[in-house]
């Protein structure tokens, strides 16, 4: 593989397109262009600046994730969340167990959480139905040691249910927020850019 | 206009009707934070004025029926032609209600709520002489003390039992640590044996219009009510213990307690009680 400014431009051409929109992807390129153009007035050769660089593998993966993230920032959905931390896992190993692990973990507790909100509710749901059912004496099966005050507490279950849905979605924006910032502090940190960012 | 437009129109008046546009996702928040503690406050009020909540000591505070938790196992038993039933229950540790109302021909019938597979109680049924008799026996006491203070929850053990009126029952019953209810006003009894461990006892013969019967009760550790029609001939001749004993719409002659209107000159439902440790209401009201 020849190590000129060419080869160092198509790779991240090809490695960017697709995911980073046309005047962005041009904006990155020329500011590449225009290193190698500065760096030959200077009389370095286009391997000594291309090593300088490194790979444009390497730089077009950083670039994704930061760009990824930055959108997952500015337009929030679930979909943008995910590209963002998958983008942000290539950057390497190191993130298998910095991002991937609490990742994982949070997904659970946000699932366990609404699951267990709608359980309660549905609980309450039916605690409502056998309770009704049996102060009317069409059950004999009762779930409460008090039909009348089982039909309080279901309905407490049910509005705890409803809580613990809508406190999760809060939770979640909370987390989203979070999210980002640790993966905007981590690309910065695999990078170097720590204190750019 | 096309039908489907004009049931969007409708809807969107309908969702307008509802003046929805002032309810904010706070609002709705707080509206369900003071149902949820306004519900909980009722409901737990109601069980705390019932005496349901808070429990007993050994006893896990939930507000569920602990029944429900176990998973049921029905038995039933028919009378096979018999003339006359004998019922032998033996529980070990837990909690029993016996009453009336087994389904249409059946002797009895027994509903078992147990976590533990060595509560499961053997049956035992024979026929001798036009006399069918089921014996209901826990075979987990065999394996510990069979009187048991507190028992644990694991050990959780209730029997719900319904006998049938269609012929006449001696009913025997021992229990060893639990509460234990007998409803037996809805019954036909010949005789009625029972023997209390430790545990509250409510023998409740209430609207009783069965035939007459001797009973024999030996009381153990607890409190014991025992509630009888007021228009029967009965006596009850009580061999006092440690305790209370209160009597409520009946004549107290020494240790004889008799209905109003006892007549000994005519059949008389004829009660044997011997008081352990606890307090005795007898009420005839």
């Amino acid at each position: 593989m020849l190590l000129n400014e060419q080869e160092f431009i198509r790779i991240l051409r090809s490695r960017l397109e697709g995911t980073l929109p046309k005047d962005e992807l041009d904006d990155i390129i020329s500011d590449y262009a225009e290193h190698f153009s500065i760096g030959r007035t200077n009389g370095r050769t286009e391997e000594e600046l291309w090593r300088s660089l490194g790979s444009p593998d390497d730089i077009a993966r950083e670039i994704k994730a930061m760009h990824l993230v930055k959108k997952a920032e500015s337009v929030r959905s679930a979909g943008n969340f995910f590209h963002a931390v998958v983008a942000t896992l290539g950057l390497g190993l190191f993130n298998m167990v910095f991002v991937l692990v609490p990742f994982i973990l949070l997904m659970i507790l946000l699932s366990v959480i609404f699951l267990l909100g709608i359980v309660i509710a549905f609980a309450g749901l039916a605690g409502v139905i056998y309770s009704v059912l049996q102060i009317l004496g069409l059950s004999d099966f009762s779930v409460w040691l008090s039909p009348l005050a089982g039909v309080f507490l279901s309905i407490g279950m049910i509005s705890t249910g409803l809580l613990m849905v809508i406190g999760n979605y809060y939770l979640a924006r909370f987390c989203y927020h979070g999210c980002i910032r640790y993966l905007k502090w981590n690309i910065s940190v695999i990078t170097g850019t720590e204190s750019e960012a | 206009m096309s039908p489907e437009r004009q049931d969007n129109d409708r809807l969107a008046c309908f969702v307008c009707s509802l003046n929805l546009s002032g309810l904010t996702i706070t609002k709705v928040i707080l509206w369900l934070v003071a149902i949820t503690i306004v519900s909980f406050a009722i409901g737990f009020g109601i069980l705390a004025i019932s005496g349901d909540f808070p429990p007993g000591a050994g006893q896990k505070a939930s507000p569920f029926k602990n029944t429900v938790l176990g998973s049921p196992n029905t038995t039933s038993f028919l009378p096979d032609g018999a003339s006359s039933g004998e019922i032998r229950i033996l529980l070990g540790a837990g909690d029993l209600t016996l009453r009336g109302g087994a389904p249409g021909g059946r002797l009895m019938e027994a509903t078992v709520y147990s976590k533990r597979p060595e509560m499961q109680p053997d049956y035992t049924e024979s026929m001798n002489n036009s006399v069918k008799t089921v014996a209901m026996t826990e075979t987990g006491h065999r394996k510990k003390d069979w009187v048991v203070a507190n028992a644990p929850e694991s050990w959780a053990n209730t029997w719900d039992v319904r006998l049938g009126d269609e012929i006449p029952v001696a009913v025997t019953v021992n229990v060893g640590a639990g509460d234990c209810e007998l409803l037996l006003g809805d019954s036909n009894l010949t005789s009625l044996t029972v023997n209390t461990g430790a545990g509250d006892t409510t023998i409740d013969l209430a609207g009783y219009h069965g035939g007459w019967f001797d009973a024999f009760i030996y009381h153990g550790v607890g409190d014991l009510t025992l509630r009888i029609p007021p228009g029967s001939n009965t006596r009850i001749l009580l061999h006092q213990g440690v305790g209370d004993i209160t009597a409520n719409g009946m004549v107290q002659n020494n240790e004889q307690y008799t209905t109003a209107g006892f007549n000994p000159a005519l059949p008389v439902n004829e009660i044997t009680l011997s008081q352990g440790v606890g307090s005795i209401q007898l009420e005839a009201v």
